[in-house]
C-alpha cells in the first residue's frame, strides 16, 4: 500500500471527513510531510472506492455547495488494520537490530 | 462565479460525466478552499494535479484493476519465462551437437545457454537487480561478440549461419541488433516488470512444467525419429492449453508472443524492415503492459 493511501485510510478511521478535511489531517497526520492535491485525493478516492474500501456517507451544504463525507467500509479498516500490523512488524525488527545490533556512533 | 473558480471548472471539464456529476461540486469546494485569497488562477501544479487525476480516473474506467493485477502477474511471469526459454533453446542446442558428437560446437553452446540459466534463477527467487544487471551484460555481450565476429570478415563475405545472411557492410547492423534482440527483450521484460516471478502459478507448479518441456525437448533430441519428433510439440501443446485456460495465462501469451518469435523464428527478421518493425511493435507492448502492470497497487 502506498503512502497516501495509508494516509488516507487513516485519516477516515477516526470518523467520516469531507474532501477538504481529509486534506488537512493527511497534512497533520504526517507531520506536514504529505500534501495532498485535489486531483490527486479524488483519484484516490475514485480507486478506494472501486475497491470498496472507502464509501460515501452523507452530504452537508456548506454555502450553497454540496460536501460529501467518506467513510471507511469494513473491508478498509481490515486492510488498513493489517497495513498497520506489518509496517509496525517491520519498524519492531529495525528497532530491535539497532539495539542489539554492533553500536552506531551518537547518541544511544 | 470568481475568474478562479471559472478556471477550475475549465479544467475540471476534463473527467468523465459521470464523475463530474457526483463530485465537480466538492472538488471544486476543495479547489476553492485550498486557494489563497483573491487568488485569480490555479497554481500550475494544482493545474496540473487536477489534469492527471481525471487522466487516473478515466484509464480506471477503460482497465479495471481487478484486470491491472492480471497483467501484473502475466508481466512477472513473462519476465521469468524469457530467459527460461532463451536457457531451454541453447541447451537443446548444445545437446543437439553432443548427440552428433559434434563437442567443439556444443561446449560453446553450453557456454551460452549457462548465463540465461543463471539469470532465470535470480529472477525465480526474487533477485530482481542481480538479474537485471546480468540480462544487460548479456545482450552487450551478445552484441559486442557479433560485432567483432563481423568485422574480422574482408568486406563482401557472405555469411549463412544459423540465423545470419550478411553480405557486406549494410546488413551488419542487422544481424548486430538481431544477435542481441532475445536478450535486450529479455533484459527489457525484467526491468520494466516489479516483482519478476512464479507469481499466482508457483514455484512447484511452474517448476514441474519447465521440467516437463525441458526433458521431452531433450530427450525428443536424443531419441530422434518419429517419436523425437512429437515429443517436444506434445508437451508445448499441453502447456500452452493449460496456459491459454487461465485469464494470467492468456496475458502472458501475449506479453511473450514477440519475444517467442524473435527467440525461435530469428530467420524471419533479417533485414532492417523487419527489425524495426518487431522492436517497435515490441517496445509498444512492453510499455503499457508494464504500465497496466505498475498501477495495479496490490492489496
Amino acid at each position: 500500500m502506498q503512502e497516501p493511501t495509508f494516509l488516507i485510510l487513516t485519516a477516515l478511521a477516526a470518523g467520516p471527513q469531507h474532501g477538504y478535511g481529509i486534506i488537512t489531517d493527511v497534512l497533520q497526520i504526517s507531520g506536514e510531510r504529505v500534501r495532498l492535491r485535489a486531483g490527486t485525493l479524488y483519484a484516490a478516492l475514485d480507486r478506494l472506492q472501486g475497491e470498496q474500501l472507502i464509501e460515501a456517507d452523507h452530504e452537508e451544504v456548506v454555502d450553497g455547495r454540496a460536501r460529501r463525507y467518506y467513510r471507511l467500509t469494513n473491508e478498509g479498516a481490515a486492510r488498513l488494520s493489517a497495513e498497520a500490523e506489518r509496517l509496525r512488524r517491520n519498524a519492531d525488527t529495525a528497532s530491535a537490530r539497532l539495539r542489539h545490533g554492533p553500536a552506531f556512533g551518537g547518541a544511544s | 462565479m470568481s475568474a478562479l473558480e471559472r478556471r477550475y471548472r475549465w479544467l475540471l471539464a476534463w473527467y468523465p460525466k459521470d464523475h463530474r456529476a457526483q463530485h465537480e461540486e466538492e472538488m471544486l469546494d476543495v479547489l476553492l478552499a485550498a486557494s489563497s485569497p483573491g487568488q485569480k488562477r490555479p497554481a500550475w501544479r494544482d493545474a496540473l494535479d487536477v489534469l492527471r487525476g481525471g487522466l487516473a480516473i478515466r484509464l480506471r474506467r477503460i482497465v479495471p484493476t481487478a484486470s491491472r493485477r492480471r497483467w501484473r502477474a502475466a508481466t512477472d511471469l513473462a519476465a521469468l519465462l524469457a530467459p527460461l526459454t532463451l536457457f531451454g533453446v541453447s541447451l537443446s542446442q548444445a545437446t543437439a551437437y553432443a548427440g552428433r558428437s559434434a563437442f567443439d560446437l556444443a561446449l560453446p553452446a553450453l557456454a551460452h545457454a549457462l548465463p540465461y540459466g543463471l539469470i532465470a534463477l535470480l529472477a525465480w527467487l526474487g533477485r530482481r537487480r542481480a538479474a537485471i544487471a546480468c540480462a544487460w551484460a548479456m545482450a552487450a555481450l551478445a552484441a559486442g561478440m557479433t560485432t567483432a565476429e563481423l568485422l574480422s570478415l574482408p568486406e563482401g563475405t557472405i555469411v549463412a549461419g544459423d540465423v545470419l545472411q550478411v553480405s557486406g557492410r549494410p546488413l551488419i547492423a542487422a544481424s548486430v541488433l538481431l544477435s542481441a534482440l532475445p536478450a535486450c527483450m529479455c533484459a527489457a521484460m525484467l526491468t520494466l516488470t516489479p516483482s519478476p516471478g512464479p507469481g499466482p502459478v508457483g514455484s512447484r507448479r511452474l517448476a514441474a512444467w519447465t521440467g516437463g518441456v525441458l526433458a521431452a525437448r531433450l530427450v525428443g533430441i536424443l531419441l530422434g525419429g518419429a517419436f523425437g519428433v512429437v515429443l517436444m510439440p506434445a508437451a508445448l501443446g499441453a502447456v500452452a492449453v493449460m496456459a491459454l485456460r487461465s485469464s494470467v495465462g492468456r496475458r502472458t501469451t501475449a506479453v511473450l508472443t514477440p519475444f517467442l518469435l524473435v527467440a525461435v523464428r530469428p530467420s524471419w527478421f533479417t533485414d532492417v524492415a523487419g527489425l524495426t518493425a518487431i522492436a517497435v511493435a515490441t517496445a509498444a507492448l512492453l510499455g503499457v503492459t508494464a504500465w497496466l502492470a505498475r498501477t495495479a497497487e496490490t492489496a
